[in-house]
């Protein structure tokens, strides 16, 4: 017995380990042949922002929208779904932001933490996607409690980062449904949807890759009706010219310096929704001489 | 391969626990050297076939050279130097070559504007450790310190066995070479060693690896943007990492090698309770130490010769120690900066510094965190940016530091820096020294244990679950 109670460390630890052993192998087996394929294959990209978003220029590609205005500074890459609408980027100030809620992953908490939007509403945290959101509990607030809670002027999402290696549909359904959730909490609040930061080059492996990053955000951008939600894409401004996040900007190759959140802000604030009005739609007289709705016909307001 | 991996201790270990346990005592030398040289190889997993088999040869090569080199200066003592300095310049022109190509090929371009390819080597793993031993054995047969071994197995199991191979202990041939040919073993050495290894996976998983979660944090944000106090919390965070990672690793090698049924000497003894940086250097790596005091310091003429000749002597030593530690100039400049220091405590300071401990204690608190950070990093813009961001001699910029970031970082990191500073104290030991063999002490190392593993478990790459951005 003594001999037992001698030992009985190398007995205990051998005991534990013999039980443990399937999970660990398991795991072992399973990094090992994950670290060798590729999940995520994404479609050859139809949508321009496969295509670098570096490109500042408006006509990019086939994805732009006859009817769009001639200041119009944004991407979006679908041109199917985009009724006739009529908006423009343009700059705001600070107090823009008073009323904002942010809502994101690291890159997020930079700029809660490195900006200058001091008066905002954060709620982001390290690790956040659009799959786990409802876990998360900051600042005494679920997700859900605070967008019934609250009302903002204006939502700004960017998440996906950290589920570029799900299945793209999977994702896409759950982003999908926090911006439903957020247009029936928020009804007068515009959204924003940022599109994922590119990493750098150096950083890019199977999975994180900013081909992977492009067809996400191009899924994401494909929800923007420009009414009440846009598509905005920092990657035109931190970009390299092989679409990869310049590597001056970062140390570890997916978040920028801290210092480089401040023109994070500087960019959003020239990129607030100005203009935002529908034609008139045709009235039922047919006397009425129709005038053909275009942008430029539309009310600035 | 890393010891704090599942690898290793779920696939790796056991498996050779088994051959080693089962084999005949004749054979137990070929495990080690066998099992070690597997490990090795293992190694280099990532770098394509090619490369595995060059380097692993390489390895074998240089075990086998060497052992021919000891065997030479035994039998043939007329040329007994000549043999010493051929062995001594293969080691070295091999480690020169794999560390140091590319150092040098960059300063010549720098300073002559010319344009020479500088191509990537990929430095063998532990060849700075492996180098040290083979030249402190070639050295010791031919001071007759010691016989020259006549079995290549066991010549090939000192140098190659796999706890010391890649982090060290040095071990010398004279300390280990009775062991090699007659060891006992023990299922109360087995007990000992595994209590060993999981206090050191201890330290550097649930401290080390913690902590060096905030040093990499810092160069995320950058270190233009964090404050004063977020730029000491980090280089004393920085300070725990390296000491605990080291000494965590230390006590791995010397658990796996009771296992065995060797006496691993220690690398470490309390160094950040010291009151000197002399002091310091004697309880930090020891090893190392060793090696430079016995190969270089001493036979320079050490402390016997006039007072120019001792300074001339610490800076050589100095020096190498710098250069040992990296190939690039911070380490240098690392390494005379300790120089400095030693010197100044050698003829002035230390007499002091040791009668009025406190005030040790308080310079080392200092001088530990600040000659960590020129080891910490490589650029020397960045080196000057940091330090001024220590002292609050930043230049007026309208760069944005996030006020709160002490109290976040705190928040994260706090208990590991309250951790980390009991264990740095001889605290635990006297508590470990008086439960060791309870049943108490068992579970609690059990827990450790599958806390470590929990947290290698965890942090495995599974980019499909659990990316943390």
């Amino acid at each position: 017995m003594n001999k037992y109670k001698q030992n009985l460390y190398t007995i205990l630890l051998i005991l534990t380990c013999f039980v443990a052993s399937p999970f660990i192998f398991h795991r072992i087996w399973k990094t090992s042949s994950d670290a060798k394929k590729q999940i995520n294959v994404p479609p050859p990209s139809v949508s321009s922002s496969a295509n670098s978003s570096s490109s500042a220029d408006s006509s990019t590609g086939a994805a732009q929208t006859p009817d769009s205005a001639p200041g119009d500074a944004s991407q979006t890459p679908s041109d199917t779904q985009t009724p006739e609408a009529s908006f423009t980027l343009g700059p705001s100030d600070l107090t823009y932001f008073d009323d904002a809620l942010f809502i994101g992953d690291s890159r997020t908490v930079g700029i809660k933490e490195y900006g200058t939007f001091k008066k905002s509403r954060f709620f982001c945290s390290i690790g956040m996607s659009s799959a786990n959101i409802d876990n998360e509990n900051i600042d005494g607030t679920t997700f859900e409690e605070l967008i019934k809670n609250n009302q903002f002027g204006k939502v700004y999402v960017m998440l996906g980062i950290n589920e570029v290696g799900n299945d793209f549909q999977y994702t896409l359904t759950k982003y999908r449904a926090v911006i439903e959730r957020l247009r029936a909490n928020q009804p007068d609040a515009i959204i924003y949807i940022q599109g994922n930061l590119h990493v750098s080059a150096a950083a890019e492996t199977n999975v994180i890759n900013n081909a992977n990053i492009n067809y996400l955000n191009s899924l994401f951008a494909e929800l923007a009706d420009n009414k009440k939600v846009f598509y905005i894409d920092i990657n035109e401004l931190y970009d390299d010219e092989y679409g990869c996040l310049t590597a001056a900007y970062t140390s570890d190759g997916v978040h920028p310096l801290a210092a480089y959140y401040q023109q994070w802000c500087e960019w959003l604030c020239q990129r607030t929704v100005i203009t935002n009005a529908a034609p008139e739609p045709a009235t039922a007289d047919p006397n009425y001489y129709q005038v053909e709705p275009t942008a430029a016909a539309a009310p600035e307001q | 391969m890393v010891f704090s991996s599942l690898e290793f201790i779920f696939l790796f270990l056991p498996a050779f626990m088994l051959v080693y346990g089962t084999a005949s005592k004749k054979y137990k030398n070929s495990v080690i050297f066998l099992g070690s040289i597997f490990f090795y190889s293992m190694g280099f997993r990532g770098e394509g076939i090619e490369n595995i088999l060059i380097k692993t040869s390489l390895f074998i090569l240089t075990v086998l050279f060497n052992f021919i080199i000891g065997e030479f200066i035994q039998h043939f003592r007329k040329a007994a130097k000549f043999w010493l300095i051929v062995g001594i310049i293969y080691n070295f022109s091999l480690l020169i070559f794999f560390k140091y190509t590319g150092f040098f090929l960059e300063n010549i371009n720098g300073l002559f504007n010319s344009n020479l390819p500088v191509k990537e080597i990929i430095l063998p793993i532990g060849i700075s450790f492996y180098t040290f031993q083979n030249v402190s054995y070639i050295i010791d047969v031919y001071r007759k310190d010691v016989e020259s071994e006549k079995s290549l197995i066991n010549y090939g199991a000192y140098i190659s066995m796999f706890p010391q191979l890649i982090a060290g202990p040095i071990v010398t041939y004279s300390t280990i070479a009775k062991e090699l040919k007659n060891r006992t073993h023990s299922i109360k050495k087995v007990e000992n060693g595994l209590k060993t290894f999981t206090i050191g996976l201890g330290y550097k998983v649930l401290i080390a690896n913690q902590l060096g979660g905030m040093w990499s944090d810092l160069s995320m944000i950058g270190y233009e943007s964090i404050s004063s106090g977020l730029a000491w919390m980090g280089i004393i965070a920085y300070s725990f990492q390296l000491y605990f990672d080291f000494m965590g690793y230390s006590f791995m090698a010397i658990g796996l090698g009771e296992i065995m049924g060797f006496n691993i000497p220690k690398n470490f003894d309390y160094p950040y309770l010291s009151v000197t940086m002399t002091e310091f250097w004697r309880r930090w790596h020891i090893t190392l130490g060793s090696w430079f005091r016995e190969y270089i310091y001493i036979p320079l003429g050490g402390s016997k010769c006039s007072k120019g000749k001792i300074v001339r002597n610490f800076f050589v030593v100095w020096l190498f120690t710098g250069i040992w530690h990296g190939a690039s100039w911070n380490f240098i400049l690392w390494g005379l900066v300790l120089f400095a220091l030693i010197m100044l405590e050698r003829f002035v300071i230390g007499k002091f510094l040791n009668q009025f401990k406190i005030v040790g204690h308080l310079y080392m608190f200092l001088a530990i965190p600040l000659t960590w950070l020129l080891f910490a990093i490589t650029d020397f813009s960045d080196l000057g940016l940091y330090f001024s961001k220590l002292f609050g001699i930043a230049a007026e910029s309208d760069v944005i530091i996030n006020s709160n970031d002490c109290a976040k970082y705190w928040g994260i990191y706090g208990k590991f820096f309250i951790a980390g500073t009991i264990l740095s104290t001889k605290i635990p030991e006297m508590i470990y020294k008086k439960i060791k063999n309870t049943p108490f002490c068992a579970v609690l190392l059990l827990a450790v244990f599958w806390a470590s593993v929990y947290c290698m478990y965890k942090g495995m790459n599974d980019p499909f679950l659990y990316f943390r951005f």
